[in-house]
């Protein structure tokens, strides 16, 4: 296969093959060895570069999908003899130790600065979430990145790309797809139904790197304009398979409608992943820790899946039927989630409790739903994650709020119902009790909320 | 027995004025009972010896090579391996400073046993102290190896060396430059070895474990302020006041960064790092996906003091930090934990499931009561 690629404003075309690590091509085919390897595996932040003006690891960038793509790595700033001041500012304030997370932070920080011109602390700490340090204790680093916003560091916009067909070789042309549009790939795949879809390969590239998966045949359905939009279309909102969790944190529709969505956005893993992994692969991965389909549950969202011959819609929770099996028949791809437009007396809450502040999966997540009118709970949807092999709805404890004044004995009825309704396999009474005070929370906030409307 | 100053009430003093420990504690300590998101505040002391105990240093032979090469720069030999403690520039400071010459002459290259001498291991915080030590005997005795070569050529020792130039009897001899570069044009290779000594100050009897068990002692105390929350079970540290004697600080932006790197290594050993070893022998978290260390929405803000009491042996003052900063974050942990929730974690990590289970039995022997 080759792509051609513009790193650090130059041309660049290599010959590789359409599943090797975006990672790999940079340090062995292009020689640009500041872009490190940590861990393969999305966890670390070493290998971060900015592609299309997005952070990615590039650990987890299948080489199919950077044709076309505007890269930035570390050797892209500053010249032989002169630093650029982000990388100034990081040995001013003494942020570089060992050095090996040095590159990957520094384009973390890049990348924020091109988007925000007067990061607060905060906003530093979360842009720079997925990127581990071993050595510095951090503090020093977000001191070297507000040095440098406040010695006027501005950095332009990366490039934004373009979608380029690679030029397949050989036998690639009969396994390999980089469609530009929804109908032409669903023609592929009625022709290869057992063809592996590659969306934000967050999932697919370190089960890839351990061996468990060695496709033959792979389509990259990343970029495909169908997949990518949110919009509002009567009384409801539809996402497309392929919108990233950033695109979905980006959205002022979502934000304003969907606050649970959103917040699940938030939580999920730290922003190079986020830029990539897709509200359809979440649901396609149907992994029990996965954090957005608890919230898609709670909101009542439809998958609706399309394939050459058609269409079909069912409930979030009959799509994600089952640990690692999403309900797609040969030849169908998921394409949207249809939510409905929640009413503005409607309350929402996406909560999630890992093992440290990001890159974690969920050990508890809870989505809860409920609509109000006069302080009795009219509509109740909620959900769980991480507590069976598919997250799911929670049918006792909804009815055992539908219906009733939303009061103190209600919520600890409510409470000791979801105790009883939970039931993980691993360290079970820990969960449970975790996610009825979770249920908790949320309905004395809910109270606290309704008495100030 | 501490033949040093012991600098424990001088860095306790200071983190507990300058953190508001006293106060914070005894507001975190009357927090209504049933509040669930509580905040907590941990002291701990600990203080970590430099070196190889007992007379392992004397043992050692450490060794370092200090080579003038023929373009002017200055290459220190060591095996001491950089890893982000700073060691490829502490051990250039050393030097530069013994031969008076800008820091940007002098250079650690990465170790190669095929030049460096042995200095042995890089461990035990014993880098800055005794490598260092041996580094700068090297530098000495470049010097004193010029000093000699000068006699030769003008029949008087230079008795002085001041800001690269050496003199003898208040005249200017010769600039180090203009020394060595005569040396190497007439004699070849310029270079001096240092080694770190037996010192008669210091005893151990091996059979005993009696003595001096290390030549000298740093110190950290911190207070960590942290936010526990009940619902979930979770420890969120907010502030982190350190106060550390270091001996000399000999790069003090790197101390100050040494201090917060490993004081976080040491919350994360307090709360989150979980390496445990399942019934078939291999260990629960064998990638980075499993095995979670702080990632920086973890951390908390940091406010680093370095004290200086020099000590007596150290190369320049300085003593052993590498091991120190991590030594006191597990027990601050358990501190804040007890002083905002009234459990006190006998082991670390303290996982959510942990502190769920200490809350279940205080709940259930504050109920059989």
């Amino acid at each position: 296969m080759k792509i051609e690629m513009t790193v650090n404003g130059e041309k660049r075309t290599v010959r590789t093959t359409p599943l090797a690590r975006l990672l790999d091509v940079i340090r062995d085919d292009m020689n640009l060895k500041g872009c490190k390897e940590g861990c393969g595996e999305g966890e670390c932040g070493a290998c971060s570069i900015i592609l299309n003006g997005r952070l990615v690891n590039a650990c987890m960038v299948a080489a199919i999908q950077a044709s076309g793509a505007e890269i930035e790595t570390i050797e892209g700033l500053g010249e032989e003899n002169r630093l650029d001041p982000l990388q100034q500012a990081f040995i001013d304030e003494g942020a570089v130790h060992c050095g090996f997370c040095t590159p990957g932070m520094i384009m973390a920080a890049r990348c924020l600065l091109e988007d925000n011109a007067a990061p607060s602390r905060l906003e530093i700490k979360t842009a720079l979430s997925g990127n581990l340090c071993r050595c510095t204790g951090y503090d020093r680093i977000v001191s070297a990145v507000s040095k440098a916003v406040s010695d006027g560091y501005r950095p332009a916009k990366s490039g934004g790309g373009r979608k380029v067909a690679p030029e397949f070789e050989g036998e690639e042309k009969e396994n390999f797809f980089a469609p530009a549009s929804l109908a032409e790939a669903l023609d592929i795949l009625a022709e290869k139904p057992d063809i592996l879809l590659l969306s934000g390969n967050t999932d697919i590239g370190p089960e890839m790197k351990e061996g468990k998966l060695k496709p033959v045949a792979a389509m990259d359905i990343f970029t495909i304009p169908e997949l990518k939009q949110i919009r509002r279309d009567g009384d409801v909102i539809r996402i497309g398979a392929c919108v990233t969790n950033t695109d979905v944190m980006e959205s002022a529709l979502v934000r304003e409608c969907l606050p649970a969505l959103y917040q699940a956005s938030c939580s999920c893993a730290a922003p190079a992943i986020r830029n990539r992994a897709t509200i359809g692969g979440n649901c396609c991965t149907a992994s029990g820790a996965a954090d957005l389909p608890g919230a898609l549950f709670a909101l009542g969202a439809k998958a609706r899946v399309v394939s050459k011959n058609g269409e079909r819609v069912m409930e979030a929770p009959e799509f994600i039927k089952a640990y690692r099996k999403p309900d797609l028949q040969p030849g169908e791809i998921l394409a949207e989630l249809i939510i409905p437009v929640p009413p503005k007396s409607a309350y929402q809450r996406f909560f999630k409790r890992g093992s440290r502040a990001a890159l974690t999966l969920s050990r508890v997540s809870l989505a809860v739903y409920v609509e109000l009118e006069d302080g009795i709970v009219t509509v109740c949807r909620a959900a769980a994650g991480s507590m069976s092999p598919t997250p799911i709805r929670l049918p006792k404890l909804e009815a055992s709020l539908v219906g009733k004044k939303l009061d103190k004995i209600c919520i600890e009825c409510a409470v000791d119902t979801v105790y009883n309704e939970l039931s993980p396999r691993k360290s079970a009474q820990y969960r449970k009790n975790l996610s009825s005070n979770l249920v908790r929370r949320f309905l004395e906030s809910l109270i606290k909320e309704n008495e100030k409307n | 027995m501490l033949e040093d100053g012991a600098s424990a009430a001088l860095i306790l003093e200071d983190v507990v004025e300058r953190s508001d420990f006293v106060n914070k504690y005894k507001t975190y300590a009357n927090q209504p009972k049933d509040q669930r998101v509580r905040m907590g505040v941990g002291l701990s002391l600990c203080m970590h010896g430099g070196g190889f105990t007992g007379a392992g240093e004397d043992k050692m032979g450490t060794t370092v090579e200090v080579d003038y090469l023929p373009s002017g720069n200055v290459e220190v030999l060591s095996g001491s391996t950089e890893m982000g403690q700073g060691t490829d520039t502490m051990l250039p400071m050393y030097v530069a400073e013994v031969l008076q010459m800008p820091l940007e002459r002098v250079s650690h290259p990465l170790p190669d046993t095929s030049r460096a001498p042995n200095s042995g291991p890089t461990a035990a915080s014993r880098t800055a102290m005794f490598v260092g030590r041996a580094a700068v005997e090297a530098g000495e005795n470049l010097l004193a190896k010029l000093m000699d070569y000068l006699d030769e050529k003008n029949g008087v020792r230079p008795d002085d060396y001041r800001d690269g130039v050496f003199y003898a009897g208040g005249k200017e001899a010769a600039t180090l430059d203009d020394a060595a570069k005569e040396w190497l044009m007439k004699k070849g290779r310029l270079a001096a070895r240092g080694m770190v000594h037996p010192d008669n100050r210091y005893t151990w009897d091996e059979e005993k474990f009696h003595g001096t068990a290390y030549k000298g002692y740093s110190w950290l105390a911190q207070v960590l302020e942290a936010e526990v929350d009940l619902d979930t079970y979770e420890i969120h540290p907010k502030k982190a006041t350190v106060s550390s004697e270091v001996g000399r600080a000999i790069n003090p932006i790197q101390v100050d960064g040494q201090m917060a790197g490993g004081v976080l290594q040491s919350y994360g050993m307090g709360y989150l790092e979980d390496m445990t070893v399942g019934p078939d022998g291999k260990f629960s978290a064998h990638q980075l996906n499993a095995y979670l260390i702080p990632t920086i929405l973890d951390a908390p803000e940091f406010d680093v003091k370095v004290f200086e009491d020099p000590s007596p042996f150290g190369a320049f003052g300085a003593k052993g930090i590498g091991e120190l900063s991590c030594d006191g974050g597990a027990p601050a942990v358990a501190s804040v934990v007890d002083n905002a929730c009234g459990v006190y974690a006998t082991e670390a990590p303290i996982t959510g499931e942990k502190l769920y289970t200490m809350m279940q039995a205080k709940e259930q022997a504050e109920a059989g009561k």
